[in-house]
């Protein structure tokens, strides 16, 4: 076999891809080739550092947070009717008698941490009145901003049919206790920022995030409960 | 759970290739929290993956979420006929070359020059041979194409007509770019052997 032909068979060479007629020529020929000798070696080198590079190189940060604010819900939103938050969380891969049981104590627990402050009624006449006026400079970010809040709101009537006449045991109650307030004020400063500034596509973001972290709060506390 | 060191490194063994399948039908079905732990078992294949295609870590990253969403989207298209870890290496190729051809993102596929690549790796550095860090630069300092055949053929195990699948190009061309890339990561590694036993 001639040197030139030789060269361009050696990749496939080493990769073990050569046709078995070729092979004995070839071989016969780097035998008495330096050159390509060299190059063979050279290449089984290159091979054996690749395979030895790291599989795996985690991400600086844990990524799973936005993931599952940008996956999760949506998955949802494509199952069919009747699923919601509590599927969305896990609930239904529960036995029935856990996940009612759960669902009834996280209802109650949500139903008690609520403030004294103004009524659903006038709240949601506030809110209706900010959506109005931001509707009209950025009906974009208005329908959004609609969007989020239905969900929330979808979630809350979701969790009370499952929760109606229970009650339930003091763990979960205050580690609710503990963050619902943190998780709600964070809800209406991100709210409050956005409506003042809809163009900062910042806000959006974290008004998103912040009621996801509401979501993923009321899941951490399903879970808790039916570990427990 | 048997959820070993060789899931995390993407080498499954049937037990718990079993235990990744149970979690994948958990994950299915709605379950976030099976989700969650296929994302943490793949999170760093994936993200190896996207790093060495990019040579840039934030992009890689940003990448390895696409990724992620799009599994969750697509999991009733994972037939379960083959290993999950490689559906979701073939779908994380598609996702990389995909956000590739968008302009949207062309300007952080220019000119990598490695050291990004090197810094995503930074904290394991002193368990990463010199050779090893070297050839990770090498490779982020190939012309994109070469890059990416050396990457999915002999980083990543494609064979040709995969990668001829998965990019639309010929099995000649990528033949030809594998070699390319193979001949410059060659000469680049004997430069860098020649100067560092110079300054030693």
């Amino acid at each position: 076999m001639k040197h030139d032909t030789a060269i361009e068979l050696l990749d496939d060479y080493v990769d073990g891809e050569l046709e078995p007629s070729l092979i004995e020529a070839l071989e016969g020929h780097v035998q008495g080739c330096v050159a390509c000798r060299r190059e063979v070696e050279g290449l089984r080198k290159l091979l054996e550092d690749a395979a030895a590079l790291p599989r795996s190189i985690e991400p600086s940060t844990d990524l799973w947070p936005e993931i599952a604010a940008a996956a999760l819900p949506r998955r949802a939103a494509e199952a069919p009717a009747g699923g919601g938050l509590l599927q969305r969380l896990g609930f239904f891969s529960w036995s029935w008698p856990t996940a009612l049981a759960t669902a009834a104590v996280v209802g109650v627990l949500l139903i008690s941490s609520l403030d004294t402050g103004p009524t659903e009624e006038q709240t949601a006449a506030m809110r209706a009145a900010e959506l109005a006026a931001l509707a009209e400079t950025d009906p974009e970010a208005a329908a959004l901003l609609n969007s989020l809040e239905a969900e929330c709101r979808a979630c809350d009537r979701e969790l009370a049919v499952y929760t109606a006449g229970q009650s339930g045991p003091g763990t979960v109650s205050r580690m609710l206790q503990e963050n619902m307030p943190v998780v709600e004020q964070a809800i209406a400063e991100a709210r409050e920022a956005w409506v003042e500034s809809p163009e900062e596509p910042g806000l959006a973001r974290l008004l998103s995030s912040a009621y996801r972290a509401k979501m993923a709060l009321q899941g951490r506390a399903i879970r808790m409960a039916s570990e427990s | 759970m048997h959820l070993g060191w060789k899931a995390a490194n993407g080498m499954e063994t049937d037990q718990t290739d079993l235990t990744v399948n149970e979690l994948v039908e958990q994950a299915r079905g709605g379950d976030s929290r099976a989700f969650e732990q296929l994302y943490r078992l793949h999170a760093g294949r994936v993200n190896a993956l996207c790093l060495r295609l990019t040579g840039d870590p934030s992009n890689a990253e940003s990448l390895t979420q696409d990724v992620f969403v799009r599994v969750w989207r697509k999991l009733d298209s994972y037939r379960g006929d083959g290993p999950f870890a490689a559906w979701l290496r073939r779908l994380a190729v598609n996702v990389v070359l995909e956000d590739r051809r968008s302009a949207k993102r062309e300007s952080k596929w220019l000119a990598p020059d490695g050291e990004g690549l090197l810094q995503a790796g930074a904290g394991r550095s002193e368990e990463r041979p010199e050779r090893a860090m070297d050839l990770e630069r090498a490779v982020a300092g190939l012309p994109r194409g070469a890059r990416t055949a050396f990457v999915l053929h002999d980083v990543e195990g494609f064979r040709h007509r995969e990668i001829s699948a998965m990019t639309g190009l010929a099995q000649g061309t990528i033949k030809a770019q594998l070699h390319r890339a193979r001949k410059l990561l060659r000469e680049t590694m004997n430069a860098t052997t020649v100067t560092r036993e110079v300054r030693r």
